[in-house]
């Protein structure tokens, strides 16, 4: 019984991952775009790799096709140092205050779920 | 299975797989994955400073991920035609068109025969709509009650005007038949 627990819970633990992604990871990308352009392998760095937020780094290219044709990404060839030319994102004004918007909504969204787990409600 | 870059081969069939489960995605949305991770895989290859190997791509493939992992962080937008929307929305189509036809069978209750028909088919559709769960109640019942309500002043005025003509006919022939025997007996 012991050793049937670890892998339903693994099971458990991806898709309550991937449901929780779904939703937010698309704001995730777009705040890690604040500061400046980025490309694809360095957004997946961002986000810190494959893990917690990203299973890989593949799964960000769906997300960021659909950012750009909601019109809060756009796209720009750039020269790479070394290797074929790099396809930059960036923010669009759209894309900005849709992150500011989802910024307001999730500090009282998550701190009233961290009351909640830890009892505090 | 290609001689001269089997890593070639492994990409392009990473890419037609992920076509194939990402054939329910816009156009442009799956165009632009499938162009994002050609360039990924790209750029590791060319990071490396040296010819690739087959054994290069296949690295480059397993970080971006499965194919099935890679398909499933796509969703079908809300309102796209792939998130099961248009079933939806057919149905609302039912109960408004119903709506529309009682409207019209009320403009048109000058030409009860007319009007009547449009009150029956927005009657039955009326009721078709009703009975489904995702259509829109208040449209659908409105279209049952201005339908019923213009299929009975159909009726109504039909059959009023049929029994106007009778009468008129019959009172009509019974002067024909006074008429007939002052004339018959002429010749």
């Amino acid at each position: 019984m012991r050793r049937m627990e670890p892998d339903v819970a693994m099971v458990e633990r991806t898709e309550l991952l991937t449901h929780l992604r779904r939703g937010t990871l698309e704001y995730c990308l777009l705040a890690t775009l604040r500061e400046a352009p980025s490309y694809g392998q360095e957004l997946a760095r961002s986000l810190g790799g494959a893990g917690t937020l990203i299973d890989s780094e593949g799964t960000l290219y769906p997300l960021l096709a659909r950012l750009r044709r909601r019109g809060w990404v756009e796209t720009v060839w750039r020269d790479s140092p070394h290797g074929p030319p790099r396809r930059y994102y960036s923010l669009t004004p759209d894309g900005r205050r849709a992150v500011e918007t989802f910024t307001e909504v999730w500090a009282p969204f998550a701190a009233a779920v961290t009351r909640c787990l830890e009892g505090e409600l | 299975m290609s001689r001269i870059d089997g890593g070639t081969d492994l990409l392009e069939s990473y890419v037609a797989d992920l076509e194939r489960q990402l054939a329910d995605a816009d156009p442009a949305e799956r165009a632009d994955i499938v162009a994002s991770v050609r360039e990924h895989v790209a750029a590791d290859l060319a990071a490396l400073g040296r010819p690739a190997t087959p054994a290069d791509v296949e690295a480059s493939l397993a970080a971006l991920g499965s194919v099935d992992a890679v398909a499933a962080a796509w969703t079908p937008e809300e309102g796209s035609a792939a998130a099961a929307e248009p079933a939806r929305s057919g149905r609302t189509g039912l109960a408004v068109a119903a709506g529309v036809l009682a409207g019209l069978s009320v403009l048109l209750i000058w030409l009860p025969p007319v009007a009547g028909s449009l009150g029956v088919i927005a009657l039955v559709l009326g009721i078709i709509a009703l009975r489904r769960r995702d259509e829109p109640r208040w449209a659908a019942l409105t279209a049952v009650v201005v339908g019923a309500t213009t299929v009975v002043l159909g009726l109504v005025v039909i059959l009023g005007a049929l029994a106007v003509f009778t009468a008129h006919t019959e009172s009509g022939q019974s002067s024909d038949v006074v008429s007939v025997p002052a004339v018959s007996p002429a010749p």
